[in-house]
């Protein structure tokens, strides 16, 4: 909560808390303890470090089956490179996903936008694995 | 990429302590340690990198 400040977001999220979609998650110390594991095993293996809040949703994930959303690196590739059975997404899969179930028409045109307005860029993989869905250049 | 794109001009003209932080996230693209470097939340150094025109890549 303490990284939400503009309007736009403190306004969503405190209306999504004030309708019980969305709940505080506080970390207890069985999921500290594993975050701290998950940190020190990132540092050990060919993976970008983990920081210790990524890692608090990377174990939370992993304890109650949650998707963790993340644009961070070591985050992302966590699963693949220490075998972990967490999902996690970035902007691109939240997006993609949004497009599958009807909520984005044009899925190119989010993307770039996207990209525009977050000073994001997707790699050249994802951008080939959305013109692999919409066959299109 | 990110040392490519960045507005250097801009870099160079703020204070110390946010162009450390700026600098630091073009080397290594991690956005936490950055903003503590700067003294701001997430948020804020994320609006920061936007206006330095250093783009963050997953």
């Amino acid at each position: 909560m303490r990284e939400i400040q503009l309007p736009p977001a403190v306004d969503w999220v405190a209306e999504r808390l004030a309708d019980g979609s969305f709940a505080l998650f506080t970390e207890t110390p069985d999921i500290e303890t594993k975050a701290r594991e998950l940190m020190a095993l990132s540092r050990s293996r060919p993976l970008k470090a983990i920081d210790y809040p990524e890692a608090v949703c990377l174990a939370a994930g992993l304890r109650y089956g949650y998707t963790v959303l993340s644009e961070n690196g070591g985050a992302f590739f966590a699963p693949h490179v220490l075998n972990i059975g967490v999902a996690v997404w970035r902007a691109f899969e939240v997006l993609v996903e949004a497009w599958r179930r009807g909520f984005v028409q044009d899925i190119v045109e989010e993307l770039r936008r996207y990209e525009q307005e977050a000073l994001h860029l997707f790699r050249r993989r994802d951008w080939e694995y959305i013109w692999s869905l919409v066959g299109r250049r | 990429m990110r040392r490519r794109h960045a507005d250097w001009e801009f870099i160079e003209r703020l204070p110390p302590k946010l162009k450390a932080a700026l600098l630091y996230y073009i080397e290594t693209g991690d956005i936490y340690v950055s903003s503590r470097i700067a003294g701001m939340s997430v948020a804020e150094f994320n609006e920061l990198r936007i206006k330095a025109r250093v783009p963050s890549v997953t």
